[in-house]
């Protein structure tokens, strides 16, 4: 017999709504297979073994009901505080406005999904918790901030995870993960009990085995329908440099094998003041990031203690300037989708790297692989666009690769009709890959 | 607080009587900046962030260069993006 944690979301819905499984039985299958999965990657560190089982009685009848899923520790629960990957209390027990709508769509919340350390770096190497390790490989990153999430719908302890994404930390992890993550739109959830709430960059992101679960997961998250539509057909823009050219050679390979195979009309194209983004992301980011207390800072990991640390001494005189470029960008980005869909280009330059040395190797050089990944991800965040990471195969190492989509400002329902697509096209073979650890 | 620039600038008298009137000594530029906040530090710490922003400098020095009369300041209302397509 199939375990419910090998169905998808979607079926697990369906089978609870049938009488299939009760919510119950759900629930402690899930709750098993955490505990017996769990110790090699460290996804879900905290678990609500009898909080979760309570939730059971006072869920809605909603299109979600009794469906575990993880929530990343950014978010504030009725029960639990946001510790955003430290070990204080940064944001006090309430219900935040994600975990909201998520719970009036019936939702089990099982445990916190680890994280980045403050949510500062796209590696998962640093946490409270102890660092994430990918499925695919536990050697290897899972990626960040939201490895946890990625890492334990790709082990399939959960079907899916409430994630969140100020520079990627969705995106990122799903790619190396080999699931699909997508960022939502800047602002179309309530950010109440949020800690991305505190930058103008974040904003809550899902991670799922499948488009059809993204779909499910994400309508719930945003409270509105996502109808389904074709996803054939599309106009996709590309931008070779960089986000094509400094990759590695699987990395190109695989996502340009996977447009061809989508049959979309590809475009070359040239986003005005592109290069002028990095820097206006950077310069926003790090004077709305601040420092934390004292306290905090001297817990968390020294590299991201010196992250913050040349933050502090960052000059102000940058912001100004990095608000006019991203305005600029914002008007570009908006002219570039009057003649494309989306905008298409590797969710991260390299697959997973490993979790002794998170570095990786690219035509530019050697380097820490958030440098990369941030510039892969950043302008989503820049512009608040929604983004998806869609699986597309397997490196020469066995590890995933995404290729990552990014639509106008409101278009969740038309990236997912493009992962959907891509499924279609691809027979599923990459969406239904099962990493070693989940066979 | 300090009022960071290449040229120096001076900082409060605290800082100042950690010697540390020009930001061309990083280290003490640096150092003087944490005490000032009352920021426990080490030496791995320094030769961390020194790496880090000096990193993050040359990427932000770029829009020092950026032509002002061709990025216009202009009101962005994040809640009020351009309508889907």
């Amino acid at each position: 017999m199939t375990h419910p944690q090998d169905l998808s979301l979607r079926q697990q819905a369906d089978a609870i709504r049938h009488g299939d499984i009760s919510a119950r039985e759900m629930l402690d299958a899930t709750l098993l297979r955490l505990k017996e999965r769990d110790n090699d990657i460290n996804s879900t560190p905290v678990v609500f073994d009898e909080l979760s089982q309570a939730q059971i009685s006072q869920a809605p009848a909603g299109p979600l009901f009794g469906v575990p899923i993880t929530v990343k520790d950014m978010y504030a629960l009725p029960w639990r505080a946001a510790r955003n990957g430290t070990t204080f209390n940064l944001i006090p027990a309430s219900a935040s406005g994600a975990y909201r709508n998520l719970r009036d769509a019936g939702v089990i919340v099982v445990g916190v999904a680890n994280q980045h350390e403050l949510g500062i770096g796209t590696t998962g190497v640093y946490s409270a918790y102890g660092p994430t390790a990918n499925p695919w490989n536990p050697l290897h990153c899972a990626g960040g901030s939201s490895g946890g999430s990625a890492a334990g719908v790709a082990a399939r302890i959960v079907a899916g995870s409430l994630a969140s994404d100020s520079g990627g930390s969705t995106r990122l992890p799903s790619s190396f993960c080999g699931v699909v993550g997508i960022k939502l739109t800047y602002g179309a959830v309530p950010y109440d009990g949020y800690f991305g709430a505190a930058t103008t960059f974040s904003a809550p992101g899902i991670v799922t085995r499948d488009g059809g679960d993204a779909r499910l997961l994400t309508a719930a998250l945003l409270q509105r329908p996502l109808p389904q539509q074709s996803g054939s057909g599309l106009r996709v823009g590309i931008v070779r440099d960089p986000f094509w050219s400094d990759v590695q050679p699987d990395v190109h390979e695989a996502c340009e094998k996977a447009l061809t195979l989508a049959g979309w009309k590809v475009v070359e194209l040239k986003i005005e003041n592109l290069e002028l983004a990095g820097a206006a992301f950077l310069g926003r980011l790090i004077a709305e990031a601040g420092i934390p207390s004292r306290e905090v800072l001297s817990s968390v990991s020294a590299p991201t203690r010196a992250l913050l640390l040349a933050g502090l001494l960052t000059s102000a005189r940058f912001v100004p300037r990095a608000d006019r470029v991203r305005a600029a960008v914002r008007s570009s980005l908006a002219t570039a989708f009057e003649t494309v869909d989306f905008l298409a280009w590797p969710t991260s330059p390299a697959s997973a790297p490993s979790l002794q040395e998170p570095w990786v190797t690219l035509p530019s050089g050697n380097m820490p692989v958030d440098v990369p990944n941030v510039r892969q991800a950043s302008l989503a965040n820049l512009t608040g666009v929604p983004g998806v990471s869609i699986p597309v195969g397997l490196d020469a190492s066995q590890l995933p690769v995404g290729l990552q989509l990014i639509g106008p400002w409101g278009s969740e329902a038309r990236l997912l009709d493009a992962v959907e697509h891509m499924e279609r096209a691809s027979d599923r073979r990459f969406v239904d890959l099962i990493p070693p650890l989940a066979r | 607080m300090w009022l960071a620039s290449k040229e120096g600038e001076r900082a409060c008298s605290s800082c100042e009587e950690a010697g540390a009137e020009s930001m061309s000594n990083f280290e003490e530029w640096a150092s003087a900046t944490f005490r000032h906040e009352e920021i426990n530090f080490d030496a791995t710490d320094l030769a961390l962030v020194e790496l880090i922003y000096s990193g993050a400098l040359q990427q932000l020095e770029m829009l020092d260069h950026i032509d002002l009369d061709a990025f216009p300041a202009r009101g962005i209302d994040l809640r009020h993006a351009p309508k889907a397509t």
